[in-house]
């Protein structure tokens, strides 16, 4: 039995003791569904919803479960939770959403619920934004730079002013900040890029610059890849005379061949010896 | 309550992460026609469309409900499987390391809570321990949690006569279980007390569908010694390991050190600062295992030592009944 | 000057391997008892896993190592002292040589066992000759003793070439059964003393003598390493090797004197192994003791003039906790047999028996000092309730298994002496030189 489950079974126990069984036939739980929205460099949309139940401080991840994604309203899409209790839609870039009258675009989910899950839903609201990123040298100082605009009904450009944005290096196991910067009034910025960053062997960093869970734009991120690290030698350095190799130093080798074949060719040499005597042995003694 | 909320998952920092993931995976399954398209496709889905395995769960009005297991999942999807033999090539272009910020512990014994529960160990094994250090009755006591370092000079790999222990080229020191005799040889070559070994059949359920990597080390053999494995499963997926991914204090950093980086899940700072102006340092560098673990001095504390004492279990409080600092304050009669 | 004759002396030993008598069925069957008492120690483990020993977490090793190192001890000064007293032709070495060989060959025998009982899974043994790592200092021990346990066999198997074909052509004579003559035709290898077989044979035995010295030195060497190239206080030591080999011969002397007074006893070897044999013995032991306490003096101090941290806390725990363990295999261990050879008055066979069983005592017990406080003191301090992982206490498996042990060692000696005499007669009737005398040489 797994322990951690038994706590639950045991909860589980009492409180069927202390219910008329009738009473849970009713009763679902709600999973509950995280729903976060990222604005892609690439100017798609990624929607991630995450369906779980938190109960005694464990999570249990509602996983291959179907949910039903709407963007603006009329589109429904189908998608299964994953493994991680995730389920994702991704808009493609340049697709016509309906948009409310305030230009903003609502997106929704909904877990229809099944058995005793019951249903459970979630919804974003945010406006579209665009965000351009350069990565240029000016003045010989490694420069990001990072533009915010909404674009107007004919299609022209106005800039986001007074937005802050978080400006990182992408890593294996989370995004280091470098900095972060609020645009002016042309919706622009310009920040520093620190010129000893270790970066892959070629000197190539991930520059990630995101605009995060903004009340209107939601989260908007651009990434670039830029040989601005310093490259980094990634093989294996094996410390001189280190002894926990796989093979063994070859002195040790070179010591132990000797020494057994020392002492193992005189065993033989004495083993012959002892098929010489039974040899003479069978020979007639000569008087 | 608060607690729950500490121990919520991070959404966002789970986020963060998947914007690139995905971009690199390149989700293009665009219908012509329809803007829309779930994805990503070909997502693990590991777990049996009903089971017919039944997990009890409680609803808002108290009530509990039974909830078929097929839809619900207490772990993550595992990764891609590593066999043993698989296991011996670290993660490319990599060098972990770990820092531990003494100044922030409070015993919470979070980290051994989600080691043991993420490898299915006994209570009673320990593979990332947390000591009442005092150095000296004159020196002031500190929490100490410690996992196996992963030494770039490993004495137990060094002497293991079957090489079932080995370094990888990501730093991270294995165990594999089906090839270890049990000689227990490493055990007295680690001067850190790291390794545990399995003295019965350990008494714990796992499931029945995992598939024995060393890379995770479920499930422990008798006769077999096991360690902290610095998560190596949960990293190949680009993951924290457990411990630090459950300290609520954010005392555990992780990383690489090559890309001088680590985070606590919440704060990721370039390793090289981090040591620097924190003044870290190894825990018994003398000896020369060059330890992949360093630690920040308990100064400038957040909070007393005595808020890790205080909590505890009697039975654990028993642990430190020898500690110089708990027998003045805590154990004296008056 | 006696010089002995095969006739008489065949005559003389020939009953002792016709006939069993009462008492060493009796002693057979006690020892049989033990093996089985330790047989059931074996399945208890081998069911409930090792968590029925005393070993836990810190204290890995516990008694079954310390009679891992106990057994090989003995083999290894075994070798060690057969092999010198071969190669300098000393005169007296004649009655006693074929114990000295047995000893070797048995302890050998058992020691190894030990270790299969202390490994967590010891049906993947195998592994270590599938998946060899030849870095462990496990792995140099593995190859040394299967070197020495080959060599001390055919070592000792030399030495029993002529005592064979002595039994063989006079089998006729004796009342034994069948198979066992057949034995003896089959192992004497047809020898018959030509001149040439002599001579191979004497050479072969000059080579396997200093074969086995240089081996013993090493094997017990690399055992020491064992632990002395590990960080862990007290073991930690350059001396360890040239210790270790010391206190191999040290015990192994003693047992020697121990099976002198047995067979000489059991068998009424009154007129062979005289009180100048258990003398000259004694006065190698007393030698011997004298380096082992010197050893054992030169390794304390300097951990205790040092005071590094952990080795300071070790000495505290064996003044402390081992106090009586410590004086024992320290000083009594060390002192009483040397005061009773030092002076010639208490020079008696029996005292001297007595000395040698307090040495080996105290041997093993200086092993135990040696394996399970070290444990007992990791660097990082033991936080634990669990009284059992704190301090270790062997349970009543491993005590079975030692018991078994010791019994099997007996249980071997007993059938050794049953199948060829327990002294060599063709040594006996050897003459090295014309010069050297075969009465025991008073050296002291
Ligand atoms: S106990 Fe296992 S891993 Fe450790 S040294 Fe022995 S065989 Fe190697």
């Amino acid at each position: 039995m797994n322990r951690k489950p038994s706590y639950v079974l045991l909860l589980a126990a009492m409180i069927l003791i202390a219910q008329p069984i009738c009473a849970q036939e009713s009763s679902k739980v709600a999973p509950t569904i995280d729903f976060t929205y990222l604005k892609r460099t690439d100017g798609s949309k990624l929607l991630q919803a995450k369906v779980y139940l938190f109960q005694n401080r464990k999570t249990y991840l509602v996983v291959n479960q179907d949910v039903l994604f709407s963007a603006g309203g009329d589109s429904i899409t189908r998608a299964t939770t994953d493994g991680e209790g995730i389920a994702y839609l991704l808009i493609q870039p340049g697709a016509k959403l309906k948009e409310n009258p305030d230009g903003t675009t609502t997106f929704k989910v909904n877990y229809p619920g099944k058995d005793t899950l019951d249903a459970a839903n979630a919804e974003i609201t945010v406006r579209d934004m665009g965000m351009a990123m350069h990565l240029e040298v000016l003045d010989s100082v490694r420069t990001v730079h990072v533009k915010l605009f909404e674009t107007g009904k004919k299609g022209d450009t106005i800039p986001v002013s007074g937005q802050t944005v978080d400006i990182y290096v992408h890593r294996m196991l989370s995004l280091q900040k470098i900095g972060e910067e609020t645009t002016g009034d042309n919706g622009e910025l310009n920040l520093e890029f620190p010129r000893d960053l270790p970066g892959e062997s070629d000197g190539s960093v991930t520059v990630v610059a995101r605009v995060e869970e903004n009340e209107k734009y939601g989260n908007v991120e651009n990434s670039q890849v830029k040989d601005w690290g310093i490259p980094v030698d990634h093989s294996v350095v094996i410390t001189t005379r280190a002894l926990w190799t796989q093979i063994a130093p070859w002195w040790m080798i070179i010591t132990l061949t000797i020494l057994l074949t020392g002492v193992w060719g005189h065993y033989i040499y004495v083993i012959v010896q002892l098929v010489m005597i039974k040899k003479d042995g069978n020979k007639p003694v000569l008087k | 309550m608060e607690d729950t909320n500490k121990d919520k998952p991070n959404s966002r920092r789970k986020f963060l992460q998947l914007g690139l993931g995905l971009g690199a995976v390149s989700v293009a399954t665009a219908v012509a026609g329809k803007a829309l398209a779930a994805g990503p496709e070909g997502g693990e889905k590991s777990a049996p469309s009903a089971s017919g395995e039944k997990v009890k769960v409680l609803t808002t009005d108290g009530k509990v409900v039974e909830v078929d297991a097929a839809q619900l999942s207490l772990a993550k999807a595992s990764g891609k499987f590593v066999s043993p033999s698989e296991s011996h090539i670290g993660i490319p272009g990599r060098k972990f390391v770990m820092v531990i910020d003494l100044s922030k512990c409070k015993n919470a014994r979070k980290c051994i809570e989600a080691c043991q529960e993420g490898h299915y160990l006994p209570k009673d094994h320990e593979w990332m321990k947390v000591f009442l250090m005092q150095d000296a009755n004159t020196t002031a006591p500190y929490w100490f949690p410690k996992p196996c370092f992963h030494c770039d000079n490993p004495l137990c790999v060094s002497v293991c006569p079957v090489g079932a222990t080995y370094k990888r080229s990501d730093g991270i020191v294995l165990v594999d279980t089906d090839r270890c005799i049990g000689c227990k040889f490493c055990m007295t070559g680690c001067p850190y007390s790291a390794r545990v070994f399995n003295w019965n059949k350990p008494e714990v359920e796992y499931p029945s569908d995992m598939k024995y990597s060393p890379e995770r080390a479920v499930p422990q053999k008798e006769g077999t010694v096991g360690k902290c494995v610095f998560c190596a499963d949960k990293l190949r997926k680009g993951e924290l390991p457990r411990c630090v991914a459950a300290c609520p204090m954010g005392v555990l950093y992780f990383g690489d050190i090559l890309e001088d980086s680590v985070t606590n899940g919440t704060e990721t700072v370039r390793f090289s600062e981090l040591i620097r102006n924190r003044a870290g340092y190894r825990h018994l560098e003398n000896l020369g295992n060059m330890p992949s673990v360093y630690y920040l001095p308990p100064v400038d504390r957040q909070f007393p030592v005595d808020s890790g004492y205080d909590d505890l279990k009697p039975e654990l409080k028993e642990r430190f009944k020898n500690i110089p600092y708990i027998k003045n304050t805590k154990l004296k009669k008056p | 000057m006696t010089t002995y004759n095969s006739d008489t002396l065949f005559k003389e030993f020939k009953p002792q391997i016709e006939q069993t008598s009462r008492s060493w069925f009796i002693w057979f069957g006690f020892f049989i008892c033990c093996f089985i008492f330790g047989v059931v120690g074996f399945i208890r483990q081998l069911t409930g896993g090792h968590i029925v020993t005393g070993m836990r977490d810190n204290v890995v090793w516990g008694v079954y190592i310390v009679n891992f190192i106990f057994f090989m001890g003995i083999s290894y000064a075994g070798a060690l002292i057969s092999g010198v007293l071969h190669l300098f032709r000393t005169g007296w070495r004649k009655p006693i040589i074929r114990m000295v060989e047995l000893i070797t060959v048995i302890s050998l025998v058992i020691g190894p066992v030990f270790i299969l009982f202390c490994v967590g899974r010891f049906e993947r043994i195998p592994y270590l000759f599938i998946y060899p790592r030849i870095q462990s200092p496990i792995m140099w021990d593995v190859i040394a003793i299967l070197t020495d346990l080959v060599g001390c066999i055919i070592f000792v198997y030399l030495s029993y070439i002529e005592d064979l074909a002595l039994l063989r052509d006079r089998s006729s004579e004796l009342k034994i059964p069948k198979w066992r003559k057949k034995l003896y035709k089959w192992f004497s290898l047809g020898y018959k003393s030509t001149p040439s077989q002599v001579k191979r044979l004497i050479f072969s035995r000059n080579i396997m003598a200093a074969m086995i010295i240089a081996i013993a030195i090493i094997v017990y060497s690399v055992l020491a390493w064992i632990f002395g190239v590990t960080l862990q206080p007290g073991w930690h030591s350059t001396i360890f090797g040239p210790y270790f080999v010391i206190a191999a011969v040290y015990s192994g002397t003693g047992v020697l004197i121990i099976v002198m007074y047995l067979f000489r006893r059991m068998n009424h070897l009154e007129n062979y192994i005289k009180k100048q044999h258990f003398v000259n013995i004694a006065v190698l032991l007393f030698i011997i003791g004298a380096f082992y306490g010197y050893f054992t003096f030169a390794d304390y101090l300097t951990k205790w003039y040092g005071s590094v941290k952990m080795d300071k806390e070790l000495i505290d725990k064996l003044f402390k906790d081992y106090y009586w363990e410590f004086i024992v295999a320290n000083y009594v261990g060390v002192l009483v047999p040397m005061i009773i050879i030092a002076f010639p008055k208490l020079r008696t066979i029996n005292n001297i028996t007595i000395g040698a069983i307090i040495t080996i005592f105290a041997l093993w017990m200086n092993r135990y000092l040696i394996v399970v406080p070290t444990l007992e003191t990791p660097y990082l301090p033991i936080q634990d309730i669990r009284p059992d992982w704190v301090k270790y206490k062997a349970t009543w498996v491993e005590w079975s298994l030692t018991l078994a042990g010791v019994s099997v060692y007996f249980i071997l000696f007993m059938i050794a002496s049953k199948l060829a005499p327990i002294i060599s007669i063709s040594e006996m009737v050897h003459q090295d030189h014309k010069h050297v005398p075969d009465e025991p040489v008073q050296i002291l």
